[in-house]
């Protein structure tokens, strides 16, 4: 536990563009520079397969491939498999958190969230 | 045809037909009679086929209609109060530049006044200092504010697609009992062109529209 490299390259995935832009900004304001998008799972998948990022934070209901989808393949990957996973989403159902830790998810986050609990939930990964 | 197979085909149409008013499509119906008793025959069956298609999926999509009116409510209210945060925040994020404004003027008479006096600068440096930084964290709570719209904005997208599932129904059921549409001419078209048109040319077309009926 503790502050996480800021020059790391995080990967945001939300299929709403103000939500991608509302992390986005939060995270500068946490110091973090290296912010790159993605509109969904497929997309995403593919960005991280090249191994440039350190960090992830996903919605997790998005058209193509869900959050969660995305997270089973990305630990189903060798070469990407320990990348640090934020769910960040609108479904609080117990079975849903569940089924998120179960696939190996880093941390959980629900919406609407204030940029306080996002900087402990990183702390909390790294 | 005999009497007694007219008897027996008019029985069984009468009660398919009864069967079906009353929600039952699952009764058969001859349909191999000849002549007008046939086509009745036929006809009905048909309409009893569409019917007992229709049947369970409208009733799914009935049944999710209430839900639907229930969240447009709840995103009216959502986007309302999401507005008024955000206004809030604004307003108070407002009020600290007009305080500042004023430090900045306070700074200014100090620094040309014939005695400078340093701790008097220093203050009205913390204060500013104070300022600035309760705005820096109001305007990262807009931001988080602002993320009620991703919530509705979801909520919209399933009603939509619910809309879209009762447009099919209402289209299956007018193509099951063929009905025409009515042809509306000059309203109708003014009504296509009111769905595309940019926002601000809407008012033109209003004003248009009021011209026409004589304001």
């Amino acid at each position: 536990m503790g502050m996480p490299d800021l020059k790391i390259k995080i990967l945001v995935v939300d299929d709403f563009s103000t939500m991608r832009r509302i992390v986005k900004n939060i995270l500068k304001q946490l110091g973090y520079s290296d912010i790159d998008e993605a509109e969904d799972g497929v997309q995403a998948l593919s960005m991280l397969k090249s191994g440039k990022y350190q960090f992830v934070v996903s919605d997790w209901n998005m058209p193509n491939m869900t959050g969660l989808d995305l997270l089973k393949a990305v630990r189903a990957e060798p070469s990407i498999k320990d990348i640090k996973f934020l769910m960040v989403t609108a479904e609080a159902l117990t079975e849903n958190v569940m089924a998120a830790v179960q696939a190996g998810v880093s941390n959980y986050i629900v919406k609407p969230f204030t940029a306080e609990t996002l900087k402990e939930k990183i702390e909390k990964i790294f | 045809m005999s009497e007694t197979s007219v008897k027996e085909g008019l029985s069984e149409i009468i009660d398919a037909t009864r069967a079906m008013s009353e929600g039952d499509f699952s009764r058969d119906i001859n349909t191999k009679m000849q002549g007008e008793m046939g086509e009745l025959a036929r006809y009905i069956d048909k309409t009893r086929k569409s019917l007992q298609k229709l049947d369970p999926a409208a009733t799914v999509t009935a049944n999710n209609i209430p839900h639907a009116s229930n969240q447009l409510f709840d995103i009216a209210k959502a986007t309302e109060e999401g507005t008024h945060k955000v206004l809030s925040i604004t307003e108070k994020i407002l009020d600290n530049q007009d305080a500042i404004s004023n430090m900045v003027k306070e700074l200014r008479d100090v620094a040309t006044s014939k005695v400078v006096d340093s701790s008097a600068i220093l203050k009205i440096a913390r204060d500013v200092e104070a300022a600035t930084s309760q705005n820096k964290d109001d305007l990262v709570e807009i931001l988080t504010s602002l993320s009620f719209q991703d919530l509705t904005g979801q909520k919209i997208k399933k009603i939509v697609a619910l809309v879209e599932d009762v447009e099919t129904r209402i289209l299956e059921i007018l193509i099951a009992f063929g009905i025409k549409k009515m042809d509306e001419g000059k309203r109708h078209d003014m009504m296509e062109q009111l769905k595309v048109a940019d926002p601000a040319l809407k008012q033109d077309l209003v004003d248009d529209i009021l011209k026409n009926l004589g304001m």
